[in-house]
């Protein structure tokens, strides 16, 4: 799963530098194609606190997941970039970040 | 609180841009129900107030839920360095955080242009931003659709001008890009429009420039042998008027009334209307060609050989040496003609003449003292669809599709399509008359084009009924002409001819201080270089370097080298926008620029020592 989830990350970074150095508009149809993905990753995230999350938080966190979908949905519905680049860069890849490798990301800006 | 921001925002918006706050209140209904469109609220998750829009059954954001200002940082992060005085075009209001991060990190001296698409934006984020904090004490230009952006085109251009483009900066906020499609195209367009019109200026002149030097080389000789316009005022007679007959596509509906005038007047024809004139049996007085470029068939012609000529150094030398008749020019500012003059103690009169042959051709009317100018063929209009008279470049010229074009008002039609540079020329007619004018000289000015676009100052009458009401008298302006005796005298002109074929040696002299220069850079570069840079020599050096640039730049033949050297100021001008973090970096820079900037002086003194040489050095 680790590497499903870096990939993952990498992917929804991709897709965000695209949309502003490359500026195209097609940030909306890249972002469908990671939908498996993200289906995945959420349903292995809210299955079962398997973390060692303390409970209530843990139900906070599956909360949040939800709302980010709930914008994922209706970004895609809308074919909002605005909105759909919130929900997956500040929503879902920082929830990517709670599992990613240590010092992934500072090995990786340098 | 929110109706207060917006209060206090009207009021520093009416300080900054006086009588907005009236325009806004008294437009503000009618552009919200124009725009159709509904902004509402939404609360990020950090409390911030976030804008979405309504519009077609859709909602799109204008800033994110969970982190509003990310995407903005990551933006502006993209421009790089914002270099002083750099332009920047931001498209878009709806999310402030852009604008904040750009005066976090643009320089205070960078022009800022907001264009904003939608005025219910606009007047939503007046609620909720402070202006005077974000503006601060920058120059913040903010065009809104429906209030002031009509102008924004000028603007764009200002802020464009010198050689800003090379360091201009543009975005536009995501989202407007599908809710202002329109607009936002529109703006962009613009913008490309004006950045292709400025770099096709520098690659016009780029390549032109060397034309020009060549051109002006073969003409010289008949500067010394001919005549300054200005002597046409002592043999020309004032009292009858003076025609000027351009090649508008009107020409063709009333050229053949002309005949009527001819000795009864002055006629001066632009190059492109000499063809269908002597087609009609009319020799004009004069002609006026000034196009570098001009093919020679345009007035290749038997007939065309006598007739006089104003003309300018640089016209086409093709042009003036088929052409055999007298040869009038005017000053143009160019350092070594105007020595041909100040050498013999003369004066070399110059003319403001405008861009083009009809320009030149009235403002010639004018200096000399006619009193009564009548235009002919001055349509600055595509009348019938049409860019010029039959006859002119073509037996029957093409019909243009106009649907799209710009449309001014007529002399007899409402509206006649036009262009930006025909209708530039249009108004460099009236504001000329208006100057005439108002600085006390009398001038009646009547447009006998039987078509085109209107001319402010100028009375509209039918050429048949000007000729009638104007050309009463009699004259022969041929024996006028005979009168006139050349500038120079033999012995002045043989002094010319000397200074003539010095100028090969004056180009060496350029070259070698171009090396001289070369020199003194490649010093400077070592020098900063150093670890331990010696500031006391490195002034010394500056100083030199200042010197020999001076003899340089005093050099009478200087100027051609100057305008071939269009390429050499883009790179001198963009390095004098950057800043530097020491006097080490700064001098690496200034050496290295100035070694680019000697070398192509050195290739241009070559260039001309050799052109020279086959010219002017061997008359």
């Amino acid at each position: 799963m680790e590497e499903k989830i870096i990939q993952l990350y990498e992917d929804i970074n991709y897709i965000g530098y695209c949309c502003v150095y490359g500026k195209k508009n097609d940030y909306v149809k890249r972002a469908k194609s990671l939908i498996p993905d993200i289906q995945e990753f959420v349903t292995w995230f809210t299955e079962k606190n398997q973390f060692g999350i303390e409970d209530t938080l843990y139900q906070a966190l599956k909360n949040n997941m939800f709302d980010i979908l709930k914008d994922c949905i209706e970004a895609f519905q809308q074919e909002d970039r605005v909105l759909l680049l919130d929900a997956l860069e500040y929503g879902v890849a920082e929830y990517l970040k709670m599992f990613l490798p240590e010092n992934y990301i500072e090995e990786r800006n340098k | 609180m929110q109706i207060n921001q917006k209060k206090k925002n009207l009021e520093i918006l009416d300080r900054l841009y006086p009588g907005i706050k009236k325009l806004i209140e008294e437009r503000k209904e009618e552009l919200q129900k124009k725009e159709q469109v509904k902004i509402e609220e939404d609360v990020a998750l950090n409390g911030e107030t976030i804008l979405k829009v309504k519009k077609d059954g859709r909602v799109l954001y204008l800033a994110g839920r969970r982190d509003p200002a990310g995407p903005a940082k990551n933006q502006i992060g993209l421009l790089g360095k914002i270099e002083a005085t750099a332009p920047v075009f931001m498209i878009g209001l709806g999310n402030i955080h852009y604008l904040e991060e750009l005066v976090k990190v643009a320089d205070k001296n960078a022009v800022i242009m907001i264009y904003e698409p939608s005025f219910s934006i606009f007047y939503k984020v007046l609620e909720q931003v402070d202006i005077e904090k974000m503006f601060q004490d920058r120059m913040i230009v903010l065009c809104v659709e429906g209030i002031n952006a009509e102008g924004y085109e000028k603007i764009i251009m200002q802020m464009l001008r010198g050689d800003r483009v090379a360091v201009m900066q543009n975005f536009i906020l995501p989202n407007y890009e599908v809710l202002f499609l329109e607009q936002v195209c529109a703006f962009i367009k613009c913008l490309d429009k004006l950045v292709k019109e400025y770099r096709m200026e520098v690659n016009t002149i780029l390549r032109y420039t060397t034309v020009k030097a060549d051109n002006i080389f073969h003409n010289v000789n008949y500067i010394r042998t001919g005549y300054q316009a200005i002597q046409l005022s002592d043999v020309l007679p004032l009292d009858v008027p003076a025609i000027v007959v351009s090649a508008g596509p009107s020409l063709n509906k009333n050229i053949h009334e002309l005949k009527k005038a001819k000795n009864r007047a002055f006629i001066i024809a632009v190059d492109t209307a000499i063809r269908p004139l002597l087609k009609e049996g009319i020799i004009p007085d004069m002609f006026a060609i000034v196009d570098g470029l001009k093919p020679l068939n345009l007035v290749e012609l038997e007939a065309c050989k006598e007739i006089p000529l104003i003309t300018t150094d640089d016209a086409a030398k093709a042009v003036l040496e088929y052409h055999t008749g007298k040869k009038f020019f005017y000053n143009q500012g160019r350092r070594y003609i105007n020595h041909l003059y100040s050498m013999n103690n003369k004066i070399y009169a110059g003319m403001v003449v405008g861009g083009s042959v009809a320009t030149l051709a009235l403002a010639l009317s004018c200096y000399v003292g006619f009193q009564t100018i009548i235009l002919v063929g001055q349509d600055f209009a595509y009348t019938n669809n049409k860019s010029h008279a039959d006859g002119t470049f073509k037996e029957i010229m093409d019909t243009l599709d106009t649907s799209k074009y710009k449309m001014v008002e007529g002399n007899y039609e409402k509206e006649v399509p036009t262009d930006i540079v025909l209708n530039d020329y249009r108004v460099w007619f009236e504001e000329f008359i208006k100057h005439w004018r108002e600085n006390g000289r009398e001038i009646a000015v009547i447009n006998a084009t039987e078509g085109g676009a209107k001319i402010e100052g100028t009375e509209i009458l039918a050429l048949k009924d000007a000729i009638e009401r104007e050309c009463t008298k009699q004259v022969d302006i041929q024996s006028c002409f005979e009168q006139l005796g050349p500038v120079f005298d033999k012995e002045e002109q043989e002094r010319i001819l000397q200074f003539f074929h010095e100028t090969p040696n004056e180009f060496r002299k350029v070259f070698g201080m171009a090396e001289e220069g070369e020199k003194l850079y490649r010093k400077l570069k070592k020098m900063c270089s150093a670890k331990n840079m010696d500031s006391a020599g490195y002034e010394k050096l500056l100083r030199k370097i200042k010197k020999i640039n001076k003899k340089i730049e005093s050099s009478i033949v200087y100027q051609f080298i100057e305008e071939t050297m269009v390429l050499a100021d883009q790179i001198i001008k963009t390095g004098q926008y950057r800043e530097y973090a020491s006097f080490g970096e700064e001098g690496m820079e200034i050496a290295r620029e100035g070694i680019q900037y000697m070398e192509l002086v050195k290739q241009c003194a070559k260039l001309f020592e050799n052109l020279s040489g086959q010219t002017v050095g061997v008359l």
